[in-house]
């Protein structure tokens, strides 16, 4: 998030997309709501009717994978108006015109013949966020899962830049980060392309900072992705795979897909606490301790990172993650002889500049925002306040793409997959919880009444749902939330499992899976 | 106080003692216990409150013979006669230390004060439930607006069960609020205004007005409100304050006579 979460409050406008925000980040859905009863005007685009859609000054179902004819649309109608920010635009940003352009031709009408909004829908969104400041934008993998992911990023970073935006308070481009840690783990550098703190692995005077700092020669050339892995992996390039803490058996697209590449492995190993359905796959697995038996650090969404402080001892035969890295590091001829995560964090801190700044002691009970660069530092609550990263502001010129994959005469319907309030992921820690067991035991594929209606299922009724990757039993859930022609399939559940039907075409860039658009057939079970 | 505890300990008037601790800056509740006496220098008594008696509740389910201390506010006392009513403590194995309270509309010298609700934002004045607000003014609203303005909070609603996890008094073995036949599973908010009403109707004769629910709500629905209602009608028809003594509820038996006249269905 460009801006910190306590400031969603004091937004005057509230634009949520891509994100079931009170179902997945209950927490940052209080703030929209408190936002909105002080007045704060609100935009939900879903292609699901959510539960912050009732409360929405205005609500749109969007179709599938049409983010980016949304977003020129509104950015179209605000030129149109001249409701956006012209000095802003003049003094920190660049590449207006070219973006201008490409805007010209998204009018309501082309809009609305792709994306499905009604045009006066669409002026009233483009209105409320352009006139009410400061608006915040909140999303998260509605936008990102697609093969359009980056391009539906920058359109959200192009409307924020529009209207000023970003650098403001209460404001700003907000990515609602799934997992508790996953800004921390980017941060660390757990991306194929980065050193800590972002910094290119194929900038030579990184590499030689990271070599001396390791005290080892560093190949200096990225690495693969997940989904390069998977295809390294049938390709048989690559031969062993060491996976921590997740558990791409349910969690990667195209499950069939995926097994056959893990059977091509020499070495599979597996590291959780769960016994999961990829360790079942494994040649070796480690058992790790839970949060309540660790210290550390913790990043989350708001770039803040908290210390973690142990509640119990780590249950028998069991280590902490860092123990089990160490050990095997030095177990292969590197050697790592930590004695506590502190000293872990000391040493990041010395080539992590956005966290050059933190000690343990500093963090405190709240923690710090990076960047928090030296000791004096007191965090950054919101980024780009008076300047960009990279100088001025980059607009870009984006056009609108079909997804992968779209519904003909054989897979009529849209399939798209996401999360349900009561499971995290793959349901690793939550299916096994009494409470949330009962709250929802089983797999589902929500379809609208008409649509039941038409192929004659009832409410819990087992249909099966086939794509050109695979097929499932799942039973059927009619609802409103979804839209005539639209169907949701939550991910958290094996027997049913999302990933044998999701398509694994991916973003060029990003290499993100399209787990959120597909054509699906569905038919009562016999 | 802490010398009190201290002694209780050793004389083992009670084996476990529960109360609060700072560890790593916050205020936590704690066990104290003979094995650990010197930790009693370190019990504080602040703002900080949860329900001691309920973690007292499932303690002495596991170790019925346990002798159990506590600190104790009036609403811990009250929470306290709850559970004594409802056979879940004993209280003969029960001590307490009565720590300070504030002036709240429960009590007048106690001081709930840190507890009540910041000044409701314009939008919630008008179409929900301030929470500021005591019965009488809520009754003021017609009854489709009032129904209306219900019905806007509990959209609102996460499913989150702070409400009864938070709760003193909520002891049940099976909630109703998760019986799949009364409450549909698997969507936030979850059946309304159903969820909100059963859990309102169980409260009745056993909330005691501690706000600790109202507290854990993240979208400000005004719970504590409600349920005074619910105790309203029971101290109306039957004479019954809850909390202020150990008597029986009459709830938990049947009485001679029906005090109450019958409703067309």
């Amino acid at each position: 998030m460009t801006n910190s979460i306590a400031e969603i409050e004091d937004s005057a406008c509230i634009f949520i997309t891509g994100s079931n925000t009170s179902a997945c980040h209950p927490l940052i859905a209080r703030r929209v709501f408190r936002a909105k009863e002080k007045g704060a005007k609100l935009i939900v685009a879903d292609p699901r009717n959510i539960q912050l859609s009732r409360f929405a000054d205005v609500a749109v179902t969007q179709r599938l994978g049409s983010d980016v004819a949304m977003l020129n649309g509104m950015m179209h109608i605000i030129l149109k108006n001249g409701w956006q920010a012209q000095s802003y635009i003049e003094e920190r940003t660049e590449e207006f015109e070219e973006f201008k352009a490409a805007v010209e031709s998204y009018t309501p009408d082309k809009v609305e013949q792709i994306a499905g909004i009604a045009q006066n829908d669409l002026e009233k969104m483009a209105e409320l966020y352009a006139t009410n400041s400061p608006a915040s934008i909140l999303y998260a993998m509605g936008i990102t899962q697609h093969t359009t992911g980056v391009d539906n990023v920058k359109s959200i970073c192009n409307l924020a830049m529009l209207c000023g935006n970003v650098g403001v308070k209460s404001g700003g481009v907000n990515p609602l980060r799934g997992q508790n840690n996953v800004q921390g783990a980017c941060d660390m550098g757990g991306l194929p392309n980065v050193f800590p703190a972002y910094q290119p692995v194929t900038v030579e005077a990184n590499n030689e900072k990271f070599a001396k700092a390791w005290g080892k020669a560093l190949p200096g050339k990225i690495g693969y992705t997940i989904t390069d892995m998977v295809r390294a992996m049938i390709d048989g390039k690559l031969k062993a795979l060491y996976v921590v803490g997740e558990n791409p058996m349910l969690s990667d697209p195209d499950q069939h897909h995926l097994v056959k590449a893990l059977e091509k492995l020499d070495l599979l190993i597996c590291q959780d606490i769960f016994f999961t359905e990829t360790a079942e796959k494994a040649d070796v697995v480690f058992a790790a301790v839970s949060v309540a038996e660790k210290d550390g650090t913790y990043t989350n969404t708001e770039r803040r990172c908290m210390k973690v402080n142990k509640a119990i001892d780590p249950i028998e035969n069991t280590l902490n993650d860092w123990e089990i890295i160490s050990k095997l590091s030095t177990a292969m001829g590197y050697e790592m002889n930590y004695e506590s995560p502190e000293q872990i964090f000391d040493e990041l801190t010395t080539v992590t500049p956005s966290y050059g700044g933190m000690t343990y002691e500093r963090l405190g009970l709240d923690g710090l925002q990076w960047p928090c660069p030296n000791a004096d530092h007191p965090g950054t609550q919101f980024l780009h306040k008076d300047q960009f990263t990279r100088g001025k502001g980059l607009f870009h010129a984006v056009e609108y793409l079909d997804p992968a994959e779209m519904p003909d005469e054989e897979y009529p319907y849209w399939l798209t997959t996401g999360r349900m309030f009561a499971h995290y992921h793959t349901g690793t820690m939550t299916r096994v919880s009494p409470h949330l067991d009962t709250e929802q035991k089983t797999g589902y594929v929500e379809i609208n009444p008409e649509d039941a209606k038409t192929l004659g299922v009832n409410d819990g009724e087992t249909v099966r749902l086939s794509t050109r990757r695979g097929e499932t039993e799942i039973p059927a859930r009619v609802s409103n939330k979804v839209v005539p022609g639209l169907l949701f399939v939550p991910f958290h559940f094996a027997e049913s499992p999302a990933n044998i039907l999701t398509n694994s075409a991916f973003d060029p860039i990003a290499k993100i899976p399209e787990y959120k658009v597909c054509a699906v057939k569905i038919e009562k079970a016999a | 106080m802490q010398e009190q505890i201290r002694e209780w300990l050793e004389q083992e008037k009670v084996d476990i003692f529960l109360g609060y601790k700072k560890i790593q800056g916050h205020p936590l509740p704690h066990c104290f216990t003979k094995d650990n006496l010197d930790e009693t220098d370190d019990l504080i008594v602040g703002n900080a409150r949860y329900s001691l008696e309920k973690m007292a509740t499932k303690i002495a389910a596991e170790h019925p013979e346990l002798k159990i201390g506590l600190l104790v506010r009036d609403c811990n006392q009250r929470a306290l006669n709850v559970l004594y009513v409802w056979n879940q403590l004993r209280p003969d194995n029960i001590e307490t230390i009565s720590v300070n309270c504030c002036p709240s509309k429960l009590k007048e010298h106690g001081d709930c004060s840190y507890l009540e609700p910041e000044k409701a934002a314009p939008l919630k004045m008008m179409i929900g439930i301030d929470n500021n607000m005591d019965v009488e003014a809520a009754e003021e609203f017609g009854q489709e607006d009032r129904y209306k303005r219900w019905m806007y909070e509990f959209q609102k609603c996460l499913k989150c069960y702070g409400c009864r996890d938070i709760c003193p008094v909520c002891f049940c073995k099976e909630c109703s609020l998760e019986h799949t036949d009364l409450i549909a599973t698997g969507s936030v908010p979850p059946e309304i205004p159903i969820f909100h009403l059963v859990r309102a109707v169980h409260m009745g004769g056993r909330c005691i007005d501690c706000g600790l629910c109202e507290d854990a709500c993240p979208v400000d629905i005004s719970l504590r409100l409600l349920y005074r209602k619910v105790n309203d009608i029971v101290s109306d028809v039957f004479d019954y304050k809850t909390g202020t003594s150990a008597d029986q509820s009459p709830f938990n038996m049947l009485g001679e006579e029906v005090t109450l006249e019958l409703k067309p269905i």
